[in-house]
């Protein structure tokens, strides 16, 4: 396999992967960093793709689609997980879920300033005009 | 003979004691109580059948070597460690004598342990010692040797210790663990040896001519010096040889039929077995005959010396144990088939009247209420009539009676002996034939103390008389109790005679154990020197005027004892202080010991500590101070943390960083 | 294709089964058939585990290099030990059928059992990424449903963003590694790397960067450091029969990756293998042991006695890339499948007894290591098969866990390379080390007094489990032929499947030099799976 048929591809693949392997560092908000290492799953799929077209077989297509089917399972999995997480906090920042460590650590960034008050009250999306809003008052939601 | 069903099912027999020693160590307290006794005494009895039809079959059969594989314990590649038993006239034998003599034990104990705290512990633990000894005897690897020969050490050291609140008891276990791991030492060592120089532990290899045998020849004659002498190193603290015997008159601390059983006629003579069973090495290694010949030659005599002067029943039983174990190593050191064959008759015969006479001083001590002085002793004979016949069968026999079966076996030895060439065994053939006088005389002395005569102490008579009248104990010699000790007592009488006449001697049934060669070979010197006739007769007059001399002495009051003790006063305190090996024993190893232990201590507590302790505290250190922090819940850092570990993977693998 | 679906009939029934139930499960709620129904479906694999487990695959190489599975019977074993410890898994679980989701919890459960049972039959990359998710996406779940509390949430949040980390490093290492190559195929990747152009004129840091990404990704899976830090929060959030479970199943999953992967199908790489091994097993060890000893919290304790124990067998797995000598008693993959069947025993029978004490509200629940204060006395029979398994953890003689140490560091010190008799010995070390956390807890148990009421069901499966666990583990301790011959058999049969054309004498010194002196002749397998031509341009 001469290395010029992969070159370039495996380079834009590496900068996908890299971008995505310091957004899951950097970024605090739980749906960014899901979708950074999305951008780490798609560098690879490059990859596999331009080996499987170097290679002149079809193994790296299936395996990316695999690997695409499989993103799209844990995507579904991330998204009910993200709205549970948002439901306990109203808050998407992943430095709210540090209070499992070591005893006796202190955290090098200390957790979010609690809102004075966390409201549990429901916001419903506003209804187009023709829709009648139910009636729904002062509903709380199980945080369970 | 490999597919008759006691051959082939002999692993039952060890099976199914140690089916009763978990049977009685479960439900022994709980549920059993009073019939604690009676899972051992069914194994026993199982054991005793199953190996006598054993002992029939390799007794008819044409080759009798078969090697049954029960388990395989570990196979991994090459290495292969089984639990294979070997089955021939010398196991076969030995098995038969450890489950008959074991069988009639336990009966006898189950009489005699009757009201004992631990009933059910002490049975547990004696199935546990036959499952052990069987083992031990039936095995066929080193290794597997060594594992039961720990074993019996341990039954050995928990029934010595039976009595654990007594301190003497407690220190006699203690005694009797330490010294036999001297000799342990030195039986594991020649075993790694064997391992290291054949490569494999197996009787059926290292006991081949063709394989571990010439390895040994081939890897140098100090090679198999060095490995006959490690083994019969364990054989010295097992069988309790000089300077090693310290421990066993100790052991006498235990209950009286582990003192029978396990002291007198089956572990001390695993020792023998173990040097029979190796008799081609050592008939090989130069010299090791000769240290054998000496050891066995200075045990029997300073053990017999010894005993003439003791006043404790039991331990004047024990010296005799370990003066008859000297006659069966001074067989042994002749290094050949006919020598082997010797001890192991010895070991049987010795093995039912040493059994019987412990027995009997059960017995007594029951009377007695525990008195084991026999100056305070004397007529017990009208009080005790079963026991005081039975016993004399024993004493006889083990005194070399013409006809009894310790005339048979002694005589066996010392006709080997004398006819053995060089001027060492002519030696030791002369000091057994003194051996053989005081022997005759020191178990005429206690006999005639213990039971003729008046009673001399005013204590014991009563204690007897009230203990004969009160029925509350049962009768004085119930059924149980008087059975084995007839048994046995037939066996004394007869055992040797049989072999020795209706047989013709051990030689052709047990030389099939090593081969078809040295078979015809000790058969041939065997048959050329019949009965040694000479021998016999001189045995004969020697034991008889050794007990014609007890008789003078002790058959009634007489003022001779005193008076021989006055006029050979330094041969008189000799016997009585036992040479003061164990004052001996005291400077030159324990003191030593215990300064150096004392010094260890010390070295222990601030340097050896001090490293537990900081192998304990500085990896704790280092991790509160230099891990814990890592671990600070954040999901972002793990993150970080792992991609930074990545890079270091990395960067190892790049840049081609290779550790070596 | 037919006899791959026959040949995958116990996972294919499972999968099919949980599918079912997790579409049932939406109406029915929760019921007390869920725990059955689980228990059904785990017998239902067994039988048609034990009609295909004698299935033979084609001899010829080139046929094997098309399969998407291998029949050999190290697959076989370790199907059988998913199957075994899943049941266990669900004997602990038995009381979760109150849970509202208890079906889709018993489903999630059951699908473990059929991704290790993948992982160990895959012969293909892809295969093996997709089983692997098998076990990691039913984790997410049951982490989320376990527990209903902040905590819970922050322990399925953390396991999950950092599990799809690594699944993103563990898919670019086989990425790099397809493109090495030039099959996703186990075998064929074997012969075709066997060509000596292959490592060479491709771009010559690939293979190694495969390594080092491959065993990121399964280092994840087994709490290797430094990808162990989910591990000690994870457990410590979660439940007892999660624990038990994440401490099992990623962990097996991982290693026979890795044993199939990094061991097998990549030859020419080994001393990269032995080396990131070496320097990541006293990494782990290390960390693994001496965090555990800062412990409290029991859950949080067992997560880094996991991480040492991933540790021990990674010493076994660059033992086994190495490959002792002929003639060793030991050789790397027989050590590790006798390591995995004893760790499965004691760490599963282990989290058994703490969630033993769980179950009846009344009695004392166990969460840190003074709640076993005085269980000697208050629960005899418990504490003692709890100590059984503690001195296996520690990995004393006439336990199982001895001789799961004795053969991993027999294998590390036959491998007669200098690094690694020095890993053996700092091995051994940290078992000094590791004793000393265990030994705390049977001396919490025995020497201290207890407090409270203790309760515990004699009648439940879970302690049916600590009953098994600790039983086998002794018994095996005492007679480990059974499992030792079992270890060495597989063993046999995967080294069988990939047997090595390298000389002996040559391979220790420089493997990649010795490659391009080889004769190349993999071209039937080159054919079969048709990466020998570039495409053109």
């Amino acid at each position: 396999m001469p290395v010029e048929f992969v070159r370039n591809y495996l380079i834009i693949s590496s900068v996908l992967f890299s971008i995505g392997a310091a957004g899951f560092v950097a970024r605090r908000n739980l749906i960014t960093m899901f979708l950074s290492v999305e951008l780490m799953l798609q560098g690879v799929a490059l990859s596999l793709v331009a080996f499987g077209r170097a290679w002149g077989n079809y193994h790296g297509e299936v395996f990316a689609l695999f690997v695409i089917a499989v993103a799209a399972a844990e995507a579904a999995i991330a998204l009910a997980l993200v709205l549970v997480l948002y439901r306990h906090r109203h808050s998407l920042d992943v430095f709210w879920w540090q209070q499992l460590r070591e005893p006796g650590t202190t955290p090098p960034v200390p957790e979010p300033v609690e809102e004075a008050e966390v409201s549990t009250e429901v916001h419903w999306p506003k209804l187009p005009p023709a829709g009648i809003e139910p009636v729904r008052e002062k509903e709380t939601i199980d945080v369970g | 003979m490999s597919d008759s069903i006691f051959v082939q099912y002999i692993w039952l027999v060890p099976a199914v004691s140690l089916l009763a020693a978990v049977i009685t160590a479960i439900a022994g307290n709980r549920w059993l109580k009073q019939q604690a006794w009676l899972p051992c005494m069914l194994a026993a009895a199982f054991g005793a059948v199953w190996s006598a039809l054993a002992l029939v079959v390799v007794a008819q059969a044409d080759e009798p070597v078969a090697f049954v594989p029960v388990l395989e314990w570990l196979t991994v590649s090459d290495l292969r460690v089984a639990y294979e038993l070997l089955v021939d006239p010398l196991s076969a034998l030995m098995l038969f004598m450890v489950t008959f003599v074991g069988s009639l034990i336990v009966a006898f104990a189950s009489w005699y342990m009757a009201h004992e705290e631990g009933y059910a512990r002490f049975f547990s633990e004696v199935a546990l010692f036959l499952f052990s000894m069987t083992s031990l005897v039936l095995v066929a690897n080193l290794l597997m040797l060594y594992v039961f020969w720990e074993l019996v050490g341990l039954c050995s050291y928990l029934l010595i210790g039976f009595y654990y609140t007594r301190p003497c008891a407690a220190a006699a276990a203690k005694k009797a663990f330490v010294v036999n791991r001297i000799g342990d030492f030195g039986f594991a060592l020649g075993i790694f040896l064997i391992w290291v120089t054949c490569g494999t532990l197996s009787y059926r290899q290292v006991l081949a001519v063709d394989q571990g045998l010439q390895q040994l020849t081939a890897a140098g004659p100090a090679v198999l010096t060095t490995v006959c002498l490690l083994l019969f190193c364990g054989a010295v603290g097992k069988s309790a040889q000089f300077p090693l015997h310290v421990w066993l008159p100790d052991a006498m601390e235990g209950p009286t039929p582990v003192s029978a059983l396990i002291h007198a006629a089956t572990m001390v003579t695993a020792g023998v077995y173990m040097v029979a069973r190796f008799t081609p090495l050592f008939a090989q290694a130069a010299g090791v005959g000769t240290v054998v010949l000496v050891i066995g030659c200075v045990t029997a005599f300073i053990a017999a010396f010894t005993a003439l002067t003791q006043t404790d029943f039991k331990r004047i039983l024990a010296y005799s144990t370990i003066s008859q174990l000297g006659y069966m190593f001074m067989a042994l050191g002749i290094g050949t088939v006919a020598g082997a064959v010797a001890a192991i008759f010895h070991v049987f015969t010795h093995a039912f009247f040493k059994a019987l006479l412990f027995l009997g001083s059960g017995s007594v001590m029951h009377a007695t209420g525990g008195e084991l002085n026999v100056w305070r002793m004397g007529g017990l004979r009208k009080y005790l009539p079963v026991t005081h016949w039975t016993f004399l069968c024993a004493a006889l026999a083990l005194a070399g009676f013409p006809l009894l079966s310790g005339f048979w076996s002694k005589d066996a030895i010392l006709a080997t002996v004398w006819q053995a060439s060089g001027a060492a065994t002519q030696l030791a053939g002369a000091v057994g034939l003194i051996t053989a006088a005081l022997t005759a005389f020191y178990i005429g002395r206690a006999y005639f103390l213990v039971f003729w005569g008046e009673p001399r102490d005013r204590a014991i008579e009563e204690q007897v008389e009230h203990y004969v009248r009160d029925e509350a104990h049962g009768p004085p010699e119930p059924l149980i109790m008087k059975a084995p000790l007839i048994v046995l007592a037939v066996g004394s009488v007869l055992v040797g005679a049989v072999i020795a006449l209706a047989f013709g001697g051990l030689v052709p049934f047990l030389a099939g154990a090593y081969g078809v060669e040295p078979l015809a070979h000790a058969t041939a010197e065997h048959d050329a020197h019949g009965h040694a006739w000479g021998m016999m007769l001189l045995s004969a007059v020697v034991a008889l005027a050794g007990l014609g001399l007890a008789y003078v002495f002790y058959g009634q009051p007489s003022p001779w004892p005193d008076r021989l003790a006055e006029q050979l006063a330094p041969l008189y305190r000799i016997s009585v202080n036992k040479f003061w090996l164990d004052e001996l024993g005291l400077i030159l190893v324990v003191r030593p010991m215990l300064a150096i232990a004392a010094a260890c201590r010390v070295l222990d507590n601030v340097l050896v500590d001090g490293l537990v302790h900081a192998v304990a505290a500085v990896p704790a250190w280092f991790a509160r101070l230099a891990l814990r922090p890592m671990h600070n819940g954040l999901v972002p850092f793990y993150a970080l943390a792992m991609l930074l570990g990545l890079a270091v993977i990395l960067t190892l693998v790049l840049f081609q960083i290779q550790g070596g | 294709m037919v006899d791959l679906f026959l040949y995958l009939t116990p996972e294919l029934l499972i999968i099919l089964l949980a599918s079912a139930a997790y579409v049932v499960a939406a109406w029915l709620g929760p019921a007390r058939l869920w725990p059955w129904w689980a228990l059904v479906t785990l017998a239902c694999a067994a039988g048609a585990l034990a009609v295909v487990s004698g299935m033979e695959g084609p001899e010829d190489t080139a046929a094997a290099a098309v399969r998407a599975v291998s029949y050999d019977s190290f697959a076989v074993t370790l199907r059988w030990l998913a199957l075994a410890s899943g049941l266990a898994i669900v004997a602990m679980a038995w009381y979760r059928a109150e849970l509202a989701t208890a079906g889709e919890y018993y489903a999630s459960l059951v699908l473990l059992v059929a991704g290790l049972g993948l992982v160990a039959a895959a012969n293909d990359l892809v295969l093996l990424f997709a089983s692997l998710e098998l076990i990691s996406i039913p984790t997410y779940v049951l982490l989320y449903m376990e527990r209903r509390d902040l905590e819970a949430r922050e322990a399925a949040a953390k396991y999950f963003y950092l599990s799809v980390l690594a699944s993103a490093l563990f898919l670019f290492g086989a990425a790099l590694a397809y493109g090495v190559t030039g099959s996703t195929n186990f075998r064929a990747m074997h012969e075709l790397l066997l060509d000596p152009d292959r490592l060479s004129t491709s771009v010559p840091s690939l293979g190694p960067m495969a390594i080092g990404l491959l065993l990121a990704g399964v280092g994840f899976k087994m709490a290797a450091v430094p990808f162990h830090f989910y591990a000690g929060d994870v457990y410590q959030g979660t439940s007892n029969v999660m624990a038990a479970a994440l401490s099992w199943f990623p962990k097996a999953a991982g290693l026979v990756a890795a044993v199939r992967v990094l061991v097998f199908a990549l030859p020419g790489l080994e001393r990269e293998v032995a080396w990131l091994s070496w320097v990541i097993a006293v990494a782990t060890m290390t960390l693994g042991n001496t965090m555990a000893l800062l412990q409290t919290n029991v859950r949080r304790l067992m997560a880094f006695s996991g991480v040492a124990h991933a540790g021990y067998m990674l010493v076994g797995l660059g033992a086994a890339s190495l490959q002792a000598p002929p003639g060793a008693w030991f050789r790397g993959v027989d050590s590790l499948v006798l390591y995995l069947v004893s760790y499965a025993l004691m760490t599963i029978g282990f989290f058994a007894v703490v969630e033993l004490f769980g179950q009846n509200p009344g009695g004392r629940r166990i969460e840190s290591i003074d709640d076993f204060a005085g269980l000697g006395q208050q629960a005899p029979l418990p504490a003692a098969l709890a100590t059984v398994l503690l001195i296996s953890l520690i990995g004393l003689p006439f336990t199982l866990g001895f001789w799961g140490k004795l053969s991993v560091f027999y294998a590390a010190i036959a491998t007669r390379d200098a690094r690694y008799v020095v890993l053996a010995v700092i091995g051994l070390l940290n078992a000094a080390i590791g004793a000393f956390y265990y030994l705390r807890i049977i001396a919490y148990m025995y020497l201290r007094s207890g407090y409270g009421r203790v309760e515990y069901r004699a009648a439940s499966p879970t302690f049916a489990v600590v009953v098994i666990t600790a039983a086998l583990t002794l018994l095996l301790g005492i007679w480990p032929r059974p499992v030792a011959q079992l270890a060495y058999r597989s063993a046999t049969a995967v080294q069988g499947a990939f047997a090595r054309q390298i000389p002996e004498h040559t391979r220790r010194h420089d493997v990649r030099r010795q490659v391009s002196t080889r004769p190349f002749r993999p071209t039937a397998v080159q054919a079969a799976v048709g990466a020998g031509h570039a495409a053109e341009y």
